[in-house]
Parts: structure tokens; sequence; C-alpha cells
């Protein structure tokens, strides 16, 4: 699985797409596939790659056939918001398409095809625990992604960091921001901190990560390709 | 930190500098959150290293750090 990648890409595709998705919406889509497994992945299953990216499973969750129902849900739940339905398609199609990239991979194109696809790039290390999992990704290419993810970021889309790019580009799409600002009686500045809260979570979550796993722990660096090597390879299949 | 600056603008939004689009007191508001929020981190592992409270964290310290700031200073001037 991927870590911070996914708090980053949201970004990224707002930059893409600007104000034909909502963030929240790409927000959304973008937590769905683990808010609807992770707990009980780390807590409770016996085969975590099986019960998360499999079949019989959960695994389907994370597929662009998931995706699309997601946004059929909310397109029907938001009376045609096309902003927020475009948005949790995108976030959650992206979530699936970045899982694949560990030796797990996802049901990208489930109903119509069962089986998962895999780069392999680094171990799917749910089976450690929360704590070895995290070793496991910020040893292996996992780190690699999301220091990538996060240099496209700060390179290409920095922009839609800025109050400027949230009050122009984000907030006239999507009126759930009024109301979150009224509800919690929330100045500007602490509603544009919620927006950039994820970036921030995901920044201090990487380099959080990386040090508590590297300088404090002591474990090394294995950034070969299916890496890390103590780590047993699970399988969904 | 006020909530008083410059009317948003689009034209600046896609090309401003980094100058014009990160105030110095906004860059120091969340460069001071990034380091206690990380110092939290690596004291607690992953007791505040979640999806919840990591958002919540810079939202509520951008929400009140200003606030506090003020009224040291208005209590260090003695009004």
């Amino acid at each position: 699985m991927s870590w911070a990648a996914h708090e980053f890409e949201n970004f990224a595709l707002l930059k893409k797409f600007g104000v034909r998705t909502s963030y929240l919406g790409l927000l959304v889509g973008a937590l769905g596939p683990d808010f609807l497994t992770k707990a009980w992945t780390y807590y409770g299953a016996d085969n975590p790659a099986q019960f998360h990216r499999g079949w019989p499973g959960l695994g389907f969750t994370t597929s662009l056939g998931m995706a699309a129902i997601a946004a059929a849900f909310t397109y029907w739940v938001s009376k045609g918001h096309k902003a927020w339905t475009w948005g949790v398609f995108i976030g959650w199609s992206a979530h699936a398409i970045t899982d694949m990239f560990d030796t797990a991979g996802a049901m990208v194109l489930w109903p119509f095809w069962w089986e998962n696809f895999s780069f392999g790039a680094w171990k799917y290390g749910a089976g450690q625990g929360k704590f070895g999992d995290a070793v496991a990704y910020y040893s292996s290419l996992g780190f690699a992604m999301d220091l990538l993810a996060l240099v496209l970021l700060l390179v290409f889309a920095w922009r839609t960091l800025s109050r400027d790019w949230f009050e122009t580009m984000v907030r006239p799409v999507d009126g759930a921001w009024d109301w979150i600002q009224t509800k919690f009686a929330m100045p500007d500045r602490a509603l544009l901190a919620f927006y950039r809260g994820f970036f921030f979570y995901g920044f201090c979550r990487f380099v959080s990560w990386s040090i508590i796993v590297h300088a404090i722990e002591g474990w090394p660096f294995d950034l070969s390709w299916g890496s890390p090597f103590w780590v047993a390879p699970y399988q969904p299949w | 930190m006020t909530d008083i600056s410059p009317e948003p603008s689009l034209e600046r939004a896609k090309h401003g500098s980094f100058r014009e689009l990160f105030p110095v007191e906004e860059r120091k508001l969340y460069a001071s959150g990034t380091l206690v929020y990380c110092v939290l981190a690596l004291l607690t592992h992953d007791v505040v290293l979640n999806w919840i409270i990591g958002p919540l964290f810079i939202t509520v310290w951008a929400w009140y750090v200003p606030v506090l700031q003020q009224r040291w200073r208005r209590r260090r001037s003695g009004e």
C-alpha cells in the first residue's frame, strides 16, 4: 500500500482538473478504499493481503469499478453535483492505481477482471502490523514513491496550496466549504489550514516515519525492486 | 497573522511567485506547526500520526496560535 503518496496526489490532481473537481470529493475518494478496510487489515484479518486486496475479501473496494459505484452514489446523494462526482471517481481511481505498485496489487478492473494487477515495486507489509508496515514501507521503494509524489507536487502543483488557489479554484465550486466555515464558526485562516491539512499530514507523516524507522530504530534502506528483503511476500490470491 | 490580506486573485493563483502566495507570517505559522507536530509524532509514534489528528492539528494550530500571540502581545504592551 502507499502512505503519504495518497495525500499528495490529490493536490496534483487538483492542478490537472481544476474547477471540474471538488477537492473534498477527491479527498473522500482517496480515503474511501482504506476507510472501508484498513483497521481490520491490521488488527483482525488472518491474511491481511487477501482481506484488503483480494477475493474472498474486500479487495474489490480498491478498484475502478468501486470508484464508479462510489461516484454514482455521490451523484445520487449530492443531487447531481458534477464536481463532487468527478472528484470521488478520480480520487478513488488514483488510490487504486497507486496501490498497484506494491506486491499485493489491486483488483483495478473489478468486476470485469477479478485478479490483481501488480508492479511489485515494494512488498505489501500490512501483515507486519502497523509499525512493521511503516518500517517495511519507509525502507523500500515505497519511501521513493512518497518522495517522488512530494517532489512532483512541490515542483508542478505547489500553487494549489496557496490561499489564492483555494479561494478562486476550490471554494467556488463546492458549497461544502461555506457550510463547514459557518457550522464551526471558523475564520478564513482556519478553513485554509483545513484545506491544506492533508498535505501537512502527508508531509509530517513522511518525515516523521522516515526519522523513526531509520534514525531512531536503525532499520536499513533496501531500495531494490520488490523490497524490503525481510518482509514475507503476502499474496491476496 | 490576521484575516486581512489582499483579495484573492485567479491571476495570482496561476502565476504568482512563492513570496506573493505564501506571506512570511503564514510560512512561520506552518513551519512552527510542522515542527511541533513532528516532535509529537517522534515522541508518541502513531498515536498522533493518523489522518484525523493530523489535519485537525494544523487547523487548530492556524486557528488559535495567532489569537494567543495577539493576546500575549497585548499583555506585554500593557493594554
